[in-house]
């Protein structure tokens, strides 16, 4: 939240309009003063003082209004100015991208504002002029139905238009008044304003620390957005919290997506490097173009190469280990007589005569049982010559 | 500046950054893939090259065992036969050539046994194996021997095998 206070310097005092900033919407606070100007410097010390208006241009707050094209802060000039006072009662300052001017308006102007007062038979001196700020804030408030104490006077304003202004001393008196009044519920934010004797504590209403003077007029009728003006002089700031932010946001965005990327560019890099290690531990001639592809032959070769030692260190297809196995296989008791034995290349035939079936088929199981040969049958058993015994061929590889 | 176009700056600068966003986020999610495309790449090689450094020691060993072995293979075999006592039963011994293929070099020796049981013969044999790691009988062919039938005549070829 920000605070901003606009000082309105007057003759032997200052006044001072505060308004809070919260979460972009200025909300009014306080109309602080008329007090010695040094009291409202101090009471608005905590505020940002956006837009001072000198004293010998501005003497008070007039009216506070606001249109899209040219936000104004209306205020009563004082009358040395170089123009005729009868044509320059009511100047404003109009707020644009940081900068005021200053203009003037007519006398008529200020008069057609007050017209409403005066035709309600309030004392010339007791048009306040803030009477017209009070029924301009109210209209600015947009509300359906508003109803404004000020001084001595209320007002009742519908649909932005001053509808009744009575002398607030007769004003309980006038049933149809208070009646118009009391359900007339000021939907302004901050206050809820009703008509009648008493009133409601502006300093609580506003928020305001007790020991600060409060005017009931504004402290009981602004609106938040009746001060479009100060909002305006927030602007520049805004603008360049906004500019800032964004180039904020910008260098921290591309410092965190930079790093970011950064990191995974690292990793990938470091991913790749063990690759490319583990390539050149693996490959000791240097790593060509497809190192994959080498590695992979490299170790096919060297399993082939392996399987090919283990061959001949294994003894593998020993002709001489299958004629060991087979003569391990032949049954106790059996009496084969081995005929023939051919063993090369991985495969063997045996013929023998055993003097029954029986016993060479006991022999071709416990040769194909036997650990290292492998596809034993026996294609032909035949009865031996002379009658006695059967002649068998057993055929099988070996390992 | 005006809160149009303030509210436009913050717009751009916001849709801008976005797309930063994105093209920074597009970038690294593709370096990410690729470094762990290259983590799961270098898994497997790291997988394949222990398994290549295990093979290689295991033909590194092997080959310190089979290069221990030289000398003439034709005396090996008398050595043996003589170890054995074969005697008279070893009728002959003879160079059967030398022969390369697939990775290794083959010597051979061709030999003839007459007169001999199974039993000294599979001794013979595994003697003939068992003297070298690279020894191997090639072919072996058993018959009755000619008026002894409960003996054998055997002829065989020996290799010794080198890898090359």
């Amino acid at each position: 939240m920000s605070r901003v206070a606009v000082l309105f310097f007057e003759p032997g005092g200052a006044r001072a309009v505060v308004v809070d900033r919260r979460f972009g919407r200025p909300r009014f606070r306080a109309l602080l003063g008329p007090a010695p100007a040094a009291e409202v410097a101090a009471a608005a010390a905590a505020a940002e003082v956006r837009l001072a208006l000198p004293g010998p241009v501005a003497r008070r707050v007039l009216l506070l209004s606001g249109r899209p094209s040219r936000e104004t802060i209306a205020f009563e000039v004082e009358p040395d100015l170089p123009w005729p006072v009868e044509d320059a009662a009511v100047g404003s300052v109009a707020l644009r991208g940081g900068r005021y001017a200053v203009s003037a308006g007519r006398r008529e102007e200020a008069d057609s504002a007050l017209a409403p007062f005066r035709e309600a038979g309030a004392r010339a001196a007791a048009i306040d002029l803030e009477a017209a700020a009070a029924a301009g804030a109210a209209r600015l408030a947009r509300r359906k139905t508003a109803a404004v104490r000020f001084g001595d006077f209320a007002a009742i304003v519908e649909r932005g238009v001053t509808a009744a202004v009575r002398p607030a001393p007769g004003m309980t008196d006038d049933e149809a008044f208070a009646a118009a009044a009391a359900s007339a519920e000021c939907e302004i934010p901050e206050a809820r304003i009703i008509v009648g004797e008493g009133g409601l504590d502006a300093r609580a209403l506003m928020g305001a620390p007790a020991d600060v003077p409060l005017i009931p007029l504004l402290a009981a009728a602004a609106p938040a957005d009746s001060f479009p003006a100060l909002a305006e002089a927030e602007r520049p700031r805004r603008a360049r919290t906004v500019v800032v932010l964004a180039a904020g946001a910008v260098v921290l965005t591309l410092a965190a997506g930079g790093v970011h990327a950064w990191a995974a560019a690292r990793r990938a890099d470091a991913a790749k490097g063990e690759v490319l290690s583990i390539y050149r531990r693996a490959l000791p001639r240097g790593r060509g173009a497809a190192p994959r592809l080498e590695l992979e032959r490299a170790v096919a070769a060297a399993e082939a190469r392996r399987d090919l030692l283990e061959g001949i260190v294994g003894k593998r297809d020993s002709a001489a280990r299958a004629l060991a196995r087979l003569s391990a296989a032949s049954p106790a008791g059996a009496a084969l007589r081995l005929i023939e034995f051919r063993a090369e290349e991985g495969a063997f035939t045996l013929v023998a005569e055993a003097s029954a079936s029986a016993d060479a088929a006991a022999f071709e199981k416990a040769a194909a049982a036997a650990e290292g040969l492998r596809d034993v049958r026996t294609p032909e058993v035949r009865s031996a010559p002379g009658g006695r015994g059967v002649r068998f061929t057993l055929e099988g590889r070996y390992e | 500046m005006t809160s149009r176009f303030q509210i436009l700056l913050v717009a751009a600068v916001g849709l801008g950054l976005s797309f930063a966003g994105l093209e920074v986020r597009d970038r690294a999610m593709r370096l990410d893939a690729a470094a762990a495309a290259s983590r799961r790449e270098a898994r497997e090689v790291a997988r394949l090259a222990e398994g290549h450094e295990a093979v290689a020691a295991e033909v590194v060993d092997l080959e310190r065992r089979l290069g221990g072995d030289s000398g003439a293979l034709l005396a090996y075999a008398n050595d043996v036969a003589r170890a054995t006592a074969l005697g008279e039963r070893l009728r002959s011994v003879s160079a059967g050539g030398t022969t390369e293929g697939e990775g290794r070099v083959e010597e051979r020796v061709e030999m003839e046994v007459r007169l001999i049981g199974l039993k000294p013969l599979v001794a013979f044999l595994e003697a003939l194996e068992g003297g070298r790691p690279n020894i191997l009988v090639r072919t072996l062919y058993l018959r009755p021997s000619a008026g002894a039938p409960d003996l054998l005549d055997a002829t065989l070829t020996v290799a010794s095998v080198r890898p090359k």
